[in-house]
């Protein structure tokens, strides 16, 4: 039940993400200089004469640049925008491709922010949908890594036992020991500033994952050396097998279970990790979204005082860690 | 003779660092021809399976090899590399274990076990090898519509579970089989079904058996020949009609007197027989027999040196010095 609802609450999440380019009204990096942090715009049914509509609709926003308001913004309860389903995206700069297909859409020159703009007036909503691409499956390759480092090398020195399990495991310890943090800082301050945001992305991924390999490696020796000696497998010895043979099919398949607990506790880590470094502005560079350097408008007090819209990455996260943390109880009490 | 096995002065030593070594074998030497079988009989500690795992190099980490030889079809396994190890073990020599509910792997279906072995020494294809592994159960009594040979090995009884491991054992047509204690974990009924299988198998397929036991009614219903073992030395060797009815050194004398009795209150049952006294430490043996502390006829000279080999009539050797 549990694990069904994780498993479902997950795949819904990562659906959205991975759907972004359909999903998302607008390019991530495309901007409106005409709306700086404008707020969310609500979707309405029913109209200011309370006719009720079919076809969902927003009001207008009026932007006073020359207001000393906090939120210079006024809703214009006159102009009703109607929200348009299965649309061609216009061709206007950005990324975005002309004639792609997406969900929802208003005519221009309207514009629809379901969650707001920040101050380049981008789309809070599409960055949110594009940047949990990057953020949601950095964590998930960074785990794939570390997974599978620690696979090996904690089924070498499970195996050999002797002088690779003395070397492997003080090399894991010096790593558990190591702050992960300040060591991913150093390494990311040591390469080039400014890296495209594929480059910058696989850089991110690499460096989590590769500093991440200690503890499941741990995991995996531990469970390897237990099952070595058990007796199927002196039996599969005793008719020829190889080590490898042995490794792969009899001992580390017994890894599975606890590899997979683990891969549920290190992905939030991981995605948090991501965030963090771009949060920081060591990790995914502008224009590209991540959820961490849409999170570091928030460094600004003037932002984080009156936009509070600029924290829905901030709060996207939240259902991701609860369901990977279900994920995990539930995994490790299924039998 | 041409043997298919001589086992020549093999001496093994278990020895964890810093502690005194153990002499598990000590001078055990045999031969053993292609068509013969042969039980291993001793009471726990006397070597028996140690001398299994030397015959499979499988000796576990800490025992090794310190003399001797073990001759099989004329390769040193002793000195023989991982690589011509790997060819012999289950392809000429396998191993049936003791405890065939750990010998197989509990989450892998009887079918996929007994292909595996297949599989690590000739080459086929998927649907071969199943074929073959269905042929191999079928041999060991499971009809391929029993449904038996895609259950897991919890869904077995003991004895069907030893039949897949002898299956498995037989896969690549072996010259000899080491069966240790095949029948020590099965109620009366399985074992019997066991040991029959395992003779059968040994006649139809002219392969060569080692059987051990620590119960001689056991060989007495399947081997020729037996060796009786004590402290890791061979202390009696010969036919197992011969060795059974007319046991020659004490050890073997007490050891046969030990089985319980079947009917309570029979002149056999008045009295428990046993082997007085404990196997010895065998990290501190006397220069003497091994037996000799628990000896019921011992001489003088039993605590001073070991007994060498003596040849009785009709094939049987004895150690002891009361045949010198």
């Amino acid at each position: 039940m549990k694990l069904k609802f994780a498993l479902l609450g997950l795949a819904l999440i990562h659906v959205l993400v991975l759907g972004a380019g359909f999903l998302a009204p607008y390019d991530p990096a495309e901007q409106n200089r005409d709306f700086p942090f404008a707020p969310p715009m609500a979707l309405h049914l029913v109209d200011t004469q309370g006719h009720f509509h079919l076809r969902p609709f927003a009001y207008a926003q009026i932007y006073h640049p020359e207001s000393s308001a906090a939120v210079p913004y006024e809703i214009d309860r006159s102009r009703m925008i109607p929200v348009h389903f299965f649309v061609k995206l216009a061709a206007e700069g950005g990324m975005g491709q002309s004639g792609e297909w997406r969900l929802f859409g208003v005519a221009p020159p309207h514009r629809l922010f379901l969650l707001g703009t920040d101050d380049f007036g981008r789309d809070q909503f599409s960055r949110l949908l594009y940047g949990g691409r990057v953020s949601l499956f950095a964590g998930l390759l960074a785990t794939a890594l570390s997974l599978a480092l620690g696979l090996v090398l904690g089924g070498l020195a499970g195996f050999y036992a002797s002088l690779p399990d003395h070397l492997i495991m003080g090399a894991s310890e010096l790593f558990m020991a190591l702050p992960w943090i300040y060591l991913l800082f150093a390494v990311r301050a040591f390469l080039p500033l400014h890296l495209g945001a594929q480059e910058s992305f696989f850089l991110l991924v690499g460096l989590i994952g590769l500093t991440g390999w200690a503890r499941p490696s741990r995991l995996v020796r531990g469970v390897v050396l237990s099952a070595r000696h058990r007796d199927y497998v002196l039996a599969a010895r005793g008719f020829g097998a190889s080590d490898f043979y042995l490794l792969r099919r009899h001992i580390l398949p017994e890894a599975l279970g606890v590899l997979l607990t683990q891969a549920a506790l290190l992905i939030p880590q991981y995605i948090l990790a991501e965030v963090t470094l771009s949060f920081l502005g060591l990790g995914v560079s502008e224009p590209a979204p991540s959820w961490g350097n849409m999170l570091a408008d928030m460094q600004k007090l003037y932002v984080l005082e009156s936009y509070w819209w600029m924290f829905a990455a901030g709060v996207a996260l939240i259902p991701v860690f609860l369901l990977y943390h279900l994920l995990a109880d539930a995994l490790q009490q299924s039998p | 003779m041409d043997s298919l096995l001589h086992v020549q002065n093999l001496t093994v030593r278990y020895g964890a660092d810093g502690q005194r070594p153990k002499s598990a074998l000590c001078d055990v030497d045999f031969e053993l021809a292609g068509d013969e079988a042969l039980g291993l009989l001793g009471e726990s500690g006397s070597g028996k399976t140690t001398l299994a795992l030397a015959l499979l190099g499988l000796l576990p980490p800490g025992g090794s090899v310190e003399r001797g030889a073990i001759w099989f079809r004329g390769t040193n396994l002793v000195a023989a590399g991982p690589r011509v190890l790997r060819k012999i073990q289950g392809a000429e020599i396998s191993l049936v274990h003791q405890e065939p509910a750990l010998a197989l792997n509990p989450v892998m279906r009887v079918a996929d076990q007994v292909i595996e072995v297949l599989r690590a020494h000739q080459h086929l294809t998927g649907q071969q090898a199943r074929a073959k592994s269905l042929e191999l159960l079928a041999e060991v009594g499971f009809a391929p519509e029993s449904g038996i040979t895609d259950a897991f090995p919890h869904q077995l009884s003991g004895g069907q579970r030893q039949r897949v491991v002898i299956a498995q054992a037989i896969a690549c047509r072996p010259a000899l089989i080491v069966a240790d204690e095949p029948t020590t974990a099965l109620d009366t009924a399985a074992q019997r079904e066991i040991l029959v299988l395992l003779r059968d198998l040994h006649h139809r397929m002219k392969l060569a058996l080692i059987l051990i036991s620590h119960d001689p009614a056991v060989l007495a219903a399947a081997v020729q020949r037996i060796l009786v073992m004590y402290a890791g030395r061979i202390v009696e060797d010969g036919p197992a009609a011969q060795l059974l009815q007319n046991p020659s050194h004490p050890y073997t004398r007490g050891l046969l007197r030990c089985g319980l009795p079947v009917i309570p209150g029979s002149a056999q049952a008045r009295r428990f027989d046993c082997v007085p006294g404990e196997p010895p430490d065998l990290a501190a043996l006397s220069p003497g027999c091994a037996f000799a502390s628990r000896c019921p006829e011992r001489m003088e000279v039993c605590g001073v040196c070991a007994p060498a080999e003596t040849r009785l009539a009709q094939a049987q050797r004895v150690w002891c010095f009361k045949y010198e």
